[in-house]
């Protein structure tokens, strides 16, 4: 099922969360948003799921428009930040709780948790108390028994922040590999650009309750729309165009450029410049450089360089990203 | 510290705690046999089967347990909308509204009771103003609290006690994580069945809560049952048989009260096992939902309208204050303030204004020191017999007022050796001076009250000990201060205001308290303010109600001022006092 958000609005008080957004979420993707806390995008997610109703604008599931439905007739399927798992039900019956709701046959029940739960590989906890459970555990168990509703449209509200960083990469692929399986329309909130990165079909970024950029995460990384998604996403050094620098590397001469560490390489004929300051990462040296001029560029560097050294660097002209200003 | 408050403290329990209680135990279950050679002591349940074999304490006992009962279910199906509403919606004068639920606690219900009868008696306001409109017959007027008071008795209950179970209530559900809901709407459950598996079964712990104290608060209430002279209840037999100390049927009924007690506790402790530790709520947002204008005014005019009536005793209280001439007329015929004068003339009331004084402020005192003292021990101290000092100061819990006093009034009256062991003479004649209740209670009346409020303060301090990082403490020392320095300009400040609030409400408690100043004083130089208006009430003067119900206004006007200080102290967290 496609999802459309037509020119979305929603205040809280006399504050605008959410200022007119439009999206297309094609059938089957997984699609990502991403944003700082307070941009909006948790907002733009319990909309979808009816927790929240706009105050302008359309939500479209297929061709139907969806305003106004409450949340138990939409048929999405919300995995939450803290897991809301209930913590007086058995795994089994959390999971289950859904297909009760829905009135059908024990058996099939039964054969649908357990295909869910297995999906998961918690079919050997089924009869634990969440008590008993880690939260990665916890999340699995949301997990399934979002899935096991076959939802028009699955939801995930950061499910991963709570975790720590190795089972935030495990569960990434659970998910990835869930929806794979499942090929359910899917949108996944998020503040962890690494996770979008990886994991998204396509992504919007977003700020102050609008869409930045919406595209696939290698689109979004190298082509950056503007300033914005340029420095929220990966790291970048911003330049006037006519800073030494830029003028050097002979780019545009309007607005602003922008190049990130990663393309800056040494080079005989480079920019003269001084390293400031440096941490070895092992695969990398990043470095900060400073040109006779004094100013100051960030830089990933292959071979290894100390606080004081003399470089010449410079940036290959593709790599230079042009913003109006 | 701790070498010196330990050994104070095993004294200090010993012998208000263990001691009474054992002699009430030994009391109910032991009998004196003659024998051939002297006299034994012997196990006996006599007692017991005397009681339920006799057909008047078994009617004791089922009123009691109807009053109770039917209590606690009535302040559920109120106190359940009613914290659901505050809960989930938003409504005009919300703050003003659950600030006003709180005031029916700050009259005892025994005095609430006057005020109800001056309006629901048979020859009351309501059946003359009934009668003026022609509806009722003043020759044969409908009896609203029915079969001698004792639907008058449960009106009076609920009407106190719904208060606490709102606060439970609304405790419990205010701690569901609303994610929790959001999850089964989300999955395609709608309200009632969201209702039904999520949101009851999560909240039941801290409902069971509510409804034990409920349950026991009623039970145990003597001041309601006097004052409709409702005779048949376990509490007003209780009271009866107190100064008979050797009637063992007064210890039967009070140990067949502390074992109900018990139970309830026990099984509220299992079921509170299953409390579940909410996990981190999920980004905070309002969740209430804004009603329609017209939803919401409904609202306001309903929880209003059931705020006023359950305000009608205090209002009948306070118009009785004021009242020259009420009889057999709507309202009263002629006012005057002249009670208010009377109350501080009369020897009666103006000595039992300075002996509540002096009881409720030594106890609270006595209190905090107490309380701190052990709260400081369990959180911060090691040593052996730890949990029984936690068991001990949470002990008083399961020890309803009417049991505790019941214990201490035949506990201390009596000698404490037999005649004929080494200075027998010295030891009684010093421990009936400092304690005999018939001779000078406020010793007994003053500990008694701090023990029934000592698990609060004890709790609070301990919370605040708990919530205050002992590095706080360890930077003091590192910086060289001595112990009794950090804690008085470290530890102490930090949780001042859990215990000071904790003060207060011993205050207010010792106050309100009925049980402990009937049974304990008995001397009209030593009433509290509770057993004056009931022993006003008692008398046949035609002012006397109105000088009764005039000290009833000035002890409500206290107890508001204290319980508003308290609230204010303690932000939202009033609800949590009254959680056992």
């Amino acid at each position: 099922m496609n999802v459309t958000l037509k020119n979305i609005q929603k205040s809280f008080g006399s504050t605008q969360v959410v200022k007119g957004v439009d999206i297309e979420i094609e059938s089957g993707e997984l699609f990502f948003l991403l944003g700082s806390s307070g941009c909006g995008k948790t907002t733009l997610l319990r909309m979808m799921a009816g927790f929240y109703e706009p105050d302008a604008g359309d939500i479209v599931f297929g061709d139907k428009r969806i305003n106004g439905t409450p949340p138990h007739d939409r048929n999405t399927a919300l995995v939450f930040q803290n897991y809301a798992v209930w913590p007086h039900m058995t795994v089994f019956e959390n999971v289950a709780y859904g297909l009760r709701v829905r009135k059908l046959a024990a058996n099939v029940i039964k054969d649908r948790v357990n295909e869910a739960l297995s999906q998961v590989q918690m079919d050997h906890l089924a009869d634990r108390k969440p008590a008993a459970l880690s939260g990665g555990q916890q999340q699995r168990v949301a997990l399934a028994r979002a899935i096991v509703v076959r939802p028009d449209l699955l939801l995930f509200d950061e499910p991963l922040c709570n975790l720590d960083a190795k089972l935030r990469i495990e569960m990434r692929d659970v998910i990835k590999k869930i929806h794979l399986e499942t090929k359910i329309t899917a949108v996944y909130v998020t503040h962890d650009q690494e996770e979008a990165l990886s994991m998204a079909d396509r992504m919007a970024v977003m700020d102050a309750g609008t869409i930045q950029q919406v595209g696939a995460p290698p689109e979004v990384y190298t082509k950056p729309a503007n300033e914005f998604v340029a420095s929220f996403i990966g790291e970048i050094n911003m330049l006037n165009s006519d800073s030494e620098v830029i003028k050097k590397l002979n780019g545009p001469d309007s607005g602003k450029v922008g190049f990130r560490p990663e393309h800056v390489r040494a080079s005989k004929d480079g920019i003269p410049a001084k390293v400031t300051h440096s941490s070895y990462l092992g695969s990398k040296n990043e470095v900060s450089l400073k040109t006779d001029q004094g100013t100051e560029i960030k830089a990933w560097l292959n071979s290894y360089h100390e606080v004081g050294d003399s470089v010449k660097f410079t940036v290959d002209k593709e790599y230079l990203l042009s913003f109006s200003s | 510290m701790k070498k010196i408050l330990l050994p104070a403290l095993v004294i200090f329990f010993t012998v208000f705690l263990i001691y009474p209680v054992g002699n009430l135990l030994g009391g109910a279950f032991f009998v004196e046999e003659v024998t051939a050679d002297g006299t034994k002591t012997v196990f006996t349940l006599e007692y017991f089967k005397l009681i339920f074999s006799n057909p008047f304490y078994r009617e004791c006992f089922t009123n009691s347990l109807i009053i109770a009962a039917a209590t606690t279910v009535a302040c559920i199906l109120i106190s359940m909308p009613l914290a659901y509403a505050f809960l989930r919606y938003r409504f005009p004068g919300k703050t003003f509204l659950s600030m006003a639920m709180l005031l029916p606690l700050i009259l005892p219900p025994f005095v609430g009771a006057i005020g109800l009868k001056q309006f629901f008696a048979r020859f009351g306001s309501i059946n003359l103003f009934l009668a003026e409109l022609g509806l009722v017959d003043m020759q044969n007027p409908p009896d609203w609290f029915g079969n001698g008071g004792f639907f008058g008795i449960i009106l009076l209950e609920v009407l106190h006690l719904y208060p606490i179970m709102y606060l439970s209530v609304q405790a419990a559900l205010a701690n569901l994580d609303p994610s929790l809901r959001d999850a089964a709407q989300n999955l395609g459950a709608k309200g009632g069945h969201i209702f039904r598996t999520v949101t009851l079964p999560l909240a039941l712990p801290g409902i069971f809560a509510g409804s034990t104290i409920v349950f026991v608060s009623a039970f145990t209430d003597l001041g309601v049952p006097l004052m409709f002279d409702f005779q048949t209840t376990i509490p007003t037999q209780i009271f009866n048989l107190v100064t008979q100390a050797d009637n063992p049927m007064g210890y039967a009924l009070v140990v067949i009260t502390l074992v109900l007690v018990s139970i309830l506790f026990l099984l509220g402790k299992k079921i509170g096992e299953g409390q579940y530790a909410m996990m981190g709520r999920s980004a905070s947002y309002d969740d209430s939902v804004k009603l329609s204008p017209m939803a919401a005014w409904g609202l306001v005019l309903a929880v209003s309208g059931f705020i006023l009536f359950s305000l009608l005793p205090h209002l009948g209280v306070i118009i009785q204050s004021f009242s020259a001439r009420w009889f057999f007329s709507v309202l009263p015929t002629e006012y005057s303030t002249a009670y208010y004068a009377e109350v501080f003339s009369l020897d009666l009331t103006s000595l039992s204004i300075r002996n509540s004084l002096i009881y409720a402020t030594s106890s609270a005192i006595f209190d905090l020191f107490l309380g701190f003292g052990i709260a400081y021990l369990l959180a911060r101290e090691s040593f052996k017999g730890r949990n029984l000092l936690d068991v001990l100061a949470m002990l008083p819990l399961a020890l309803p007022g009417l049991v505790l006093a019941f214990a201490y009034y035949v506990a201390f009256s009596k000698a404490l050796v037999p005649e004929g062991w080494v200075f027998a003479d010295v030891i009684n004649a010093g421990w009936l001076w400092l304690f005999d209740p018939t001779d000078n209670p406020t010793i007994l009346l003053v500990i008694a009250y701090a023990i029934h409020r000592l698990p609060y303060i004890v709790r609070a301090a301990y919370a605040g000990f708990q919530q205050t990082s002992v590095s706080l403490e360890e930077a003091s020392a590192n910086l060289g201060a001595p112990p009794l320095k950090t804690l008085f300009k470290i530890s102490l400040p930090l949780i001042s205001a859990n215990l000071i609030a904790g003060t207060i409400l011993t205050f207010s408690f010792a106050m309100l308290d009925v049980s402990n100043g009937m049974i304990l004083a008995q001397e009209a130089g030593d009433f509290p303010v509770t057993k004056a208006i009931y022993v006003l009430m008692g008398r046949i003067t035609p002012t006397a109600p109105s000088i009764a119900c005039a000290l009833g206004v000035l002890s409500m006007i206290l107890l508001g001022i204290s319980l508003f200080i308290a609230s204010k102290l303690l932000g939202q967290k009033m609800g949590q006092l009254f959680k056992a």
